[in-house]
Order: C-alpha cells, then structure tokens, then sequence
C-alpha cells in the first residue's frame, strides 16, 4: 500500500502546485484595477525597450491599469490566439502584430472593431504615418491603430565608402558597388535565403510601379516590373559579382561586419544589434530610390489590435485604448528599440534627432507602402514572392521561372481555400 | 464453526480476487493513460480526417474531401504531401544504413576494451542525451556559411544549410551525430552478452578476425539487429526537427511530418493534417512489416 | 606462427583499435566543444576570433550566459522543468511497472492481445497524437497547466516493454517461494520482483526524465503564460530570436542541457550499459 500512497501524494503535490501555477483570471470588477494583457512577438532585444515602456506605464498608471506583457514567437503568437479564440482566460486583450498578418488574424474573427479609437484619442491623421495609418482599415472598418514602420535602409561601411560616394538610384549603386569590389571585398552580399532580399525586390517592384497583388487579389508578382527588379539582383550576384556566390543566412551580416562588404540592407531594428557585435563603423542612407520626389519603397509596420472576446466591456476598452495612446506618445525607448515611430510629432523633436541612424529610416517611411494587407492571404502570397527570390538567388535560375512557379504555387494554394 | 467458514470464504474470496481481480488492477492504471492518450488519439485522427476544422470554427464532416485532394497530385497539398513523402523515404533510405553500419562498428572496436574505453564510449554517447533544439542550434552555428567553425577549418565557403546537395549533407551529418550513441549502446550490450568461449573455440579452431565477426559475432546479434533495424526505422520515419530547425523554410528538404506539422499548427488544417497523418501511419505500418519479414527471414 | 609474432599482431591490433577509436570519440565532441568555446567568448570577439585567435583570450567572458538568466523568469521555468520530468518519471516508474508485472506475471484473459495492442502504437507516428491530445487535456481543463503536461507523457508502452522483458528474464522459483508462504501479487510485485529491477528501473528512470526534459514542442503547445513554461519551451523564442548573437545562442543551449548532462554523469553506467532494453535476449 506504501506506493499507491506514495502516488497519490504526489499526484496531489503536483495538482496543487500546477493549480497554484494557473494564470490569474483577468475577471475585472467594476472598480479597482484593470489588468490588461499584452501579447507580441519582439524576440529580438526591442522586446525589452518595449518591456521597459510597459514597466514606465505601470508605474504612472498604478492602481489604475496594469499591463502585463508577453513576448513569445510570431508563429507561436498566432497560433495560441487561433486555438484560444473566444476563450477569454487564454487570450490577451491587446496584441502587437505586423499589418501583414491583419487580414488573416481579422479573417478568422479575433480581433474587436476600434473605430472609436480616433475619437476617444483625439488623434489626427496627419499627424501619423500614412501607410500606417491607413493599414488598420479593413473592409472599412477599423481594426488595428499604428504603432510603428520599418522599411529596409542602406546600411554602409564608413571606411570603405564616403557619404559623398552614397547612390540615390540603383544604377548609381550598381556602378559603384562594381568600383568597390575588389580585393576580397564585395559591394553587396546578396543573401541567399534572409528574408530582407525579398523586401528589396519588392521596393524596387513599386518603384517599377508595380504590387504584389492587382486590385482583384490576383498575384502579379510575375509581371515585367518585378522579373526586372530580381534579374537585376541575379544579374548583379552571378553576371557582375558584386556579390559572393554562397551568402549562409545572415551571412550578409557577417560579412558586413567583417568588412568584407560595403553595403547592406535590413530594416531599423539591427541598429543596435550592429552597435552591440559590429567591430565596424557604420552609417545608414536611405534606400535607393525611396526618397525624394517619386520615392517608394515597401516596408513592414507594427500595429495594435484588440481581441473581440476579451475586450468585452467600455471599461476594458478605453483602458487599452489609454495603453496604446501611451505607447505612441512615449516613444522614445522603441524609437531607441530602432523603430521609426508612426506618430510623427516625435520624429521633430531633439532626443529623436539624435538617433541619427534612425533619420534615414525615418525619411523612407513617410514614403513608403505596406502592400495590399487587408486580403486575407496577402501573408502568403508575400511568403511565395520571398521563396521565388530566394530559390533564384540562391540557384541562379531564371528570375521569370522562379516567379512564375511561385505565382502558379499560389495560385493552386488559393484554390484550395 | 462460524468463524471457520467464515475464515474460509474470506479466504477463498480472496483467492478468487487474487487470480481473477488483482491483474487487472494492475494493468489499469498504464491502460488509464494509453487508452486516453494513446488509443483516443488515433481514433481521434481518423475521425478528424474526415473532415475539415481550423480551431476557429467548428467542425464539420467532409467526407473524402481530404484523402481526394491528398491522392490528387495536382492539388497544392497533394503535390507538397506526396513531395514530403519522398523526402521522408529518401531520409529513411540514406541515414538508416548509417546508423546501422557506424554505432556498430564503433560498438565493436569499443568491446576491445582497452584502457579507457568505459570513458570514452561515454564521450560518444554523450551527443544522444541532448535535446533537438540543443543539437540544431549547435549545428546551425558550427556550419555557418561564412563565421562556422567548419568552413573555417576547410577553408572554403561552403554553402552548407543554404543549397543543395549540403542542405541534405548537413541534415545527414547531424542526425549522424546525434543517433550514433543510441544505437551504439544498443549493440554494446548486445555484444557484451556473446560468450566467450564462443570466441576462444574459434581460435583454437584457427579462425581469424574477420571469420569470427561473420561467423559468431553476427549471427549472435540477431536479435538486436532485429530490434536496432525497426527501432531506427521507425524513428527516421519521424524525422522532423533536423529539416525544421536547420533548413527551415526550405522546399527541398520539408519532410512528411514537417509538412504536416507545418500544416496543423501553421496552416491551421486539422483535418487535412489529420489525414495525412493517417497515410503516414499506414505507410510506416506497411514499411516496418516489410522491413521486419525481411529481417526475420535473412541472417 | 611464433608466439612473439603473434603479439606483435595483437598490439598492432590494438593501436589500430584505440586510434580510430580515439578519432571517433574527437569527431563526437567537436561540435559540443566549439558550442562551449563561442559561449564563453563576447560576440564581437567571437566574429574575429577565427582570423586573430588573440581575440579569443581576450574576449573571455561569463555575460553570455548573464544575459540568458536576466530572460524573464528563467529561474521559473528551469523549476517548471524539474517538476514536469521528476513527477512524470516517477509516475510513469509506478505504473509501467505495475502493468509490467501485470503482462510479465499474471495470467488473464486477453492478456497477451492487450500486450500486442499496446505494442503497435510504436509504430503510429507521433504526430496523430498531438493534435487530439492538445483537444483531450483543453477539454480536461488541463491547458496551460502543468498536469497538462505531465500525464500525456505516462501513456509510452516503451517502458512497459522494457520491464517486462527484464522481469521474464527473472525466474518464477521466486514468485512459487513467495506464494507459498500466501503472499498476495501485490506482495509480490513489491517485495520480490519490483526490488530486483533496480537496473531496469534506473534505465528506463533515465530516459523518460531525459524524454520530459528535452520535450519541447509539447509544452509550447499547451502552455500560455509565461508561468507555466518549461525550460525549453521558453528558451524557444531565444533560440529563434536572433541568429546572430551566436554567444547568447550557445549559452542558452548549455544552459538547457545542464540538469540532463549531470543526470548523465552521475548515472553514465544506466545510459551506456543498454541494460534491459528489450528485445535483445532470446
């Protein structure tokens, strides 16, 4: 009998200790504080400028409203706010989360209308991004508020280039990424797999004039304007070599910073990453041809999102309406996250102006566009675009084959949905 | 006498609960947990796979809708499905033999037993005892294109997790690492328990090394080349984190259960996944059966 | 054949043996090795250190593996770990073997289908269990608990196999001495037969705490908060963060294999000695 004992008291321990381990219900009373849960996926060391805004809200806020912040992978993210959805003890109410997933996320149901966010926050449009600010209207109605944008910046190597040498146009880039490759160093390692390339392709497909879907959904990322623009990067990578043949994912990164590489591209976030590992002295230029009087390029933005089933009282709504208005007016530590902040009134003032890797970034963002996210599968279909990059940089196939079977590929794949 | 028959139909109560009663509560507590997590489960799935559920909604049945488009090569999840297959089976095909053939050498020139050698078999092992995500993480660095220690030592920059073939090479030398000290430990003990006065009548019949390794180490193993054989069959069949974790995102290299992962918790199609799971199950069913016949019936 | 040629034979032999072996046990820790030598270098140095291997002595420090433990509520998870692989070790111990006495030593009806039954889910993948296991514990009310994470676990017929393949080979003189004396099967199973499977027991002991332990697709599964995370699970998003802080990387990975790499100092004999893993007797 002493091992069934033994069984039972440890299946009680064990009971007792999970139980004791449960998330705390975010029942709200009527009164007292209203405890808000917000979910993002900032893995990377932004997740802690963001922990630290949540912590500074806390403290003004205290005893009114407390955030309590998560941060767990994209995929993982999603994937408990689908599997939980309408289960209000597993589910946050607020979430962070890039516009490309919009449509599907609002596709399925989750996330609560906020069309009296605007209102409630005196907010202007003017005074925010516009690319930003427009992501969140889907089949007109509002679904998410701005947070931030990140287009993809021209970093470079102070010692190998001069600011004076820095290319507005991609033939200037070109030319000069020819002249400084020699001696083991390239002008642009061209990643085979990293996700930024595609983001490359895709500015340089709206400079072309061109999107990733047409105004039916369809995807034309095979068209004339974008074959030209992923040639250009084949042709560049295997015809003039600017670029090594064999680029390891982030392997542009470290040959960067191993100075074996004048140029490369990402989006604001790896400013600090650069400052915290780079033995290299670096500055940032906007891309080119993303600025100035017909400047484009594509770039990602963060947003704010209710959920529908917690969110489910004006008490609750307005607390995290207060929360996100927070964010976009204290946001300082995310600009120094390497975020160019949708609220534009901060990018004048001093303490933003002295992030000066940030300006660039912040030059191209008022230019630049999200692509067309309110489809519910504008997610995928920008996934097949960077596969059929990566498999044409990566083999030196033909720019046209490799998009055209992506084009095809999803094509087949919507006809299933 | 009431008490004497009392005492005997107590007793013979308890000699009925004893023989008829007692084993079963033995067995009941692990039937508990297979039958809820185990058996439910399959049941499960093949009640899922007929029909179509993405968590958000409900459930509904199809019928065989989802078998239809997964035997329609035509089909994105058919072409992909079938696509995984075949990489699953090259997988099984490439890295079965390797874990076979090396741990067991490698067990037999450890049965040497040299000075150290307990130290050293321990050393060898030691790669087995960690986690997926350890062995990947250690891997993706170690065969980093232009930093990884590898292309340092060769030399060269040798795209290994970025193209093929050494996106294949790399998921080989990984799962090479990692398996080689299950079943190297696996034949170890098998090895250990062949007599020795096998061996010595054999010398003194004048056999030589490699006489003695076909004729008298070999066939001892049988048996455990019959378990090593449907042991690592099986678990091939299950790859998933080697592809997932160092090549992820790559076509070539999306094996069944990573599409199928992939397409429960990405794609969130449970039912489609479902039934791609019920074919994999046959497939490594009919697989193992084979495997197994030809084991038995050769050796 | 001369007997000093003979020896001559033999040594070379073992120089032969103990060579390769040697080369074998080298290419093993070769990766683990440079896991170790980047984790305890600072990532700028770390870059440099293959062209200036100065760099490496110089770049010598611990802040890899502060900066993991400063991750949010590391010291919880690791504890989550702890509680999720020993209760579910021990656990599972009790009930495998109970039944594997149960399938070694008792006779019932049905006996050996229920055996052959539980067999065959070796050959089911493992992944038709995950999704219908997620509905079952959520239907429970077992998400996002650690109960959630521990009984799926104690459903593997592996352990029952192995005991019960350990016990056969224990005689039945002991089972007849006992019952003589009007033992019950109880008795038995926990004076006679269960003392005898230390081994065994120590074996299979291992492995399902190493199988808990290195689980970790399961928990991120089936937890939520950041409470209820076991060491895997929450070293996930670091191991997926960011590539390049290679240090950082190597440290989390270290850190999450430690508790099973002592487990295996200390119990090396059970891991290596393959003792009583089915099948290979008879």
């Amino acid at each position: 009998m002493k091992k069934s004992s033994l069984f039972l008291t440890i299946l009680a321990i064990v009971s007792a200790y999970s139980l004791s381990s449960c998330s705390s219900d975010t029942k709200v009373e009527e009164e007292g504080e209203i405890v808000l849960k917000f979910w993002n996926g900032f893995t990377g060391s932004d997740g802690n400028n963001m922990h630290a805004i949540v912590e500074s809200f806390n403290k003004e806020y205290e005893g009114k409203i407390k955030i309590e912040d998560d941060t767990i992978n994209w995929d993982s993210l999603f994937l408990k706010l689908i599997q939980n959805k309408g289960k209000e003890r597993f589910s946050p109410h607020i979430v962070a989360m890039g516009a490309n997933r919009l449509g599907s996320i609002q596709g399925k149901g989750i996330l609560k209308e906020m069309d009296d966010i605007v209102s409630f926050l005196n907010a202007n449009e003017e005074d925010y991004l516009e690319a930003s600010w427009n992501a969140g209207l889907l089949k007109n109605k509002r679904y998410s508020f701005p947070l931030d944008m990140h287009p993809t910046a021209m970093y470079y190597n102070k010692d190998l280039i001069s600011e004076a040498e820095l290319p507005t146009t991609w033939d200037e880039f070109e030319a000069i990424c020819k002249a400084k490759t020699k001696d083991g160093v390239y002008g642009f390692a061209i990643p085979n797999m990293y996700s930024i390339t595609k983001d490359i392709v895709y500015s340089m497909a709206l400079q072309n004039g061109s999107d990733l879907l047409d105004e039916n959904n369809k995807p034309i990322f095979n068209n004339s304007s974008w074959v030209n623009a992923l040639d250009k990067l084949r042709k560049w990578k295997y015809d003039d070599v600017i670029s090594p043949s064999s680029v390891g994912s982030s392997g542009d990164l470290t040959l960067f910073n191993a100075s074996k590489s004048v140029f490369y591209f990402d989006g604001p976030w790896t400013i600090n990453t650069l400052k915290d590992i780079s033995p290299i002295d670096f500055g940032v230029a906007p891309m080119p041809g993303s600025v100035g009087e017909n400047g484009i390029s594509f770039s990602g933005s963060h947003q704010f999102t209710l959920v529908d089933c917690t969110v489910n009282s004006e008490r609750i709504k307005n607390a995290c309406y207060t929360f996100i208005d927070y964010v976009n007016k204290n946001p300082l530590k995310w600009a120094e996250a390497g975020q160019v902040t949708s609220y534009k009134p901060v990018h004048e003032t001093s303490e933003y102006k002295t992030l000066s890797e940030l300006q660039p970034f912040t030059l191209e963002a008022s230019k630049a566009k999200i692509g067309k996210i309110d489809y519910e599968y504008f997610y995928e279909a920008y996934n097949y675009m960077g596969t059929a990059v990566a498999n044409c940089l990566n083999a030196n196939e033909s720019a046209l084959d490799s998009l055209t079977s992506k084009v095809n590929l999803y094509n087949k794949f919507i006809k299933e949905q | 006498m009431n008490n004497n028959h009392k005492d005997y139909k107590l007793k013979k109560f308890k000699r009925g609960f004893e023989k008829h009663i007692s084993p079963y509560l033995f067995i009941a507590p692990y039937l508990v947990f297979f039958i809820l997590f185990s058996l439910t489960p399959v049941i499960m799935s093949i009640v899922l796979s007929f029909g179509s559920w993405e968590y958000t909604d409900d459930f509904k049945f199809v019928g065989l809708d989802n078998y239809k488009i997964l035997f329609d090569l035509s089909t994105f999840t058919g072409e992909k499905f079938w696509n995984s297959v075949l990489h699953t089976m090259l997988f099984v095909i490439i890295q079965m033999p390797i874990l076979i053939v090396i741990p067991f050498c490698i067990a037999y020139l450890l049965n040497v037993k040299l000075k150290g050698f307990k130290i050293y078999r321990a050393l060898i092992y030691l790669p087995a005892i960690l986690s997926i995500s350890t062995v990947s993480i250690i891997f993706v660095v170690l065969l980093d294109t232009n930093l990884g220690v590898i292309n340092k030592i060769l030399e060269r920059e040798i795209p290994w997790l970025t193209s093929q073939p050494y996106q294949w090479i790399s998921i080989f030398l990984l799962s090479t690492w990692w398996g080689i000290g299950g079943n190297m430990v696996l034949f170890t003990s098998g090895l250990q328990d062949i007599p020795k006065d096998l061996y010595e009548a054999a010398s003194i019949d004048g056999c030589n090394g490699f006489q003695k390794l076909f004729f008298i180490t070999l066939p001892s193993l049988k048996n455990t080349f019959v378990y090593v054989v449907t042991m690592t069959v099986l678990s091939c069949f299950n790859v998933m984190g080697q592809p997932m974790m160092l090549t992820p995102g790559e076509e070539s290299t999306e094996v069944a259960i990573q599409f199928i992962y992939n397409t429960a918790f990405g794609s969130w199609k449970l039912g489609r996944a479902s039934a791609m799971s019920i074919i994999m199950a046959v497939l490594m069913g009919i697989f193992s059966l084979v495997t197994l016949r030809k084991a038995l019936k050769s050796k | 054949m001369t007997r000093s040629s003979k020896e001559v034979k033999k040594v070379t032999y073992s120089t032969i043996v103990y060579i390769l072996v040697v080369i074998c046990t080298i290419l093993s820790m070769f990766p683990t090795f440079f896991a170790i030598i980047i984790s305890i270098v600072t990532e700028t140095n770390g870059q440099t250190m293959f062209e200036n291997p100065i760099d490496f002595f110089t770049g010598l420090t611990f802040s890899n593996f502060v900066k993991v433990f400063n991750e949010s509520n590391i010291g919880r998870w690791i504890l989550n770990s702890f509680v999720v692989a020993i209760s579910q070790t021990i656990l599972y111990l009790i009930i495998a073997s109970l039944a594997a006495f149960g399938f070694a030593r008792l006779k019932f009806k049905g006996r050996k289908i229920l055996f052959n039954i539980c067999l065959l889910s070796m050959l089911v993948p493992g992944i038709i269990n995950i999704v219908p296991n997620y509905i079952i514990i959520s239907e429970m009310g077992l998400y996002d608990n650690l109960l959630g994470l521990i009984l799926p676990g104690l459903s593997g017929v592996s352990g029952v196999f192995l005991l019960k393949q350990f016990m056969d080979n224990i005689p039945k003189d002991f089972d007849e001495a006992a019952r003589v004396e009007g033992a019950t099967n109880f008795t038995i199973y926990s004076r006679v037969i269960l003392p005898m499977c230390g081994p065994a027991l120590a074996s299979q002991a291992i492995f399902t705490f190493q199988g808990a332990w290195n689980d970790f697709l399961w928990p991120i599964l089936i937890t939520s908060s950041d409470e209820n995370r076991t060491l895997a699970a929450g070293l996930y998003k670091t191991l997926m963060a960011d590539t390049q802080y290679r240090g950082s990387l190597m440290a989390a990975s270290i850190i999450s294999a430690i508790p099973i790499v002592v487990v295996f100092i200390f119990g090396q004999k059970y891991f290596t000695s393959g003792v009583g893993r089915g099948g290979l007797k008879g």
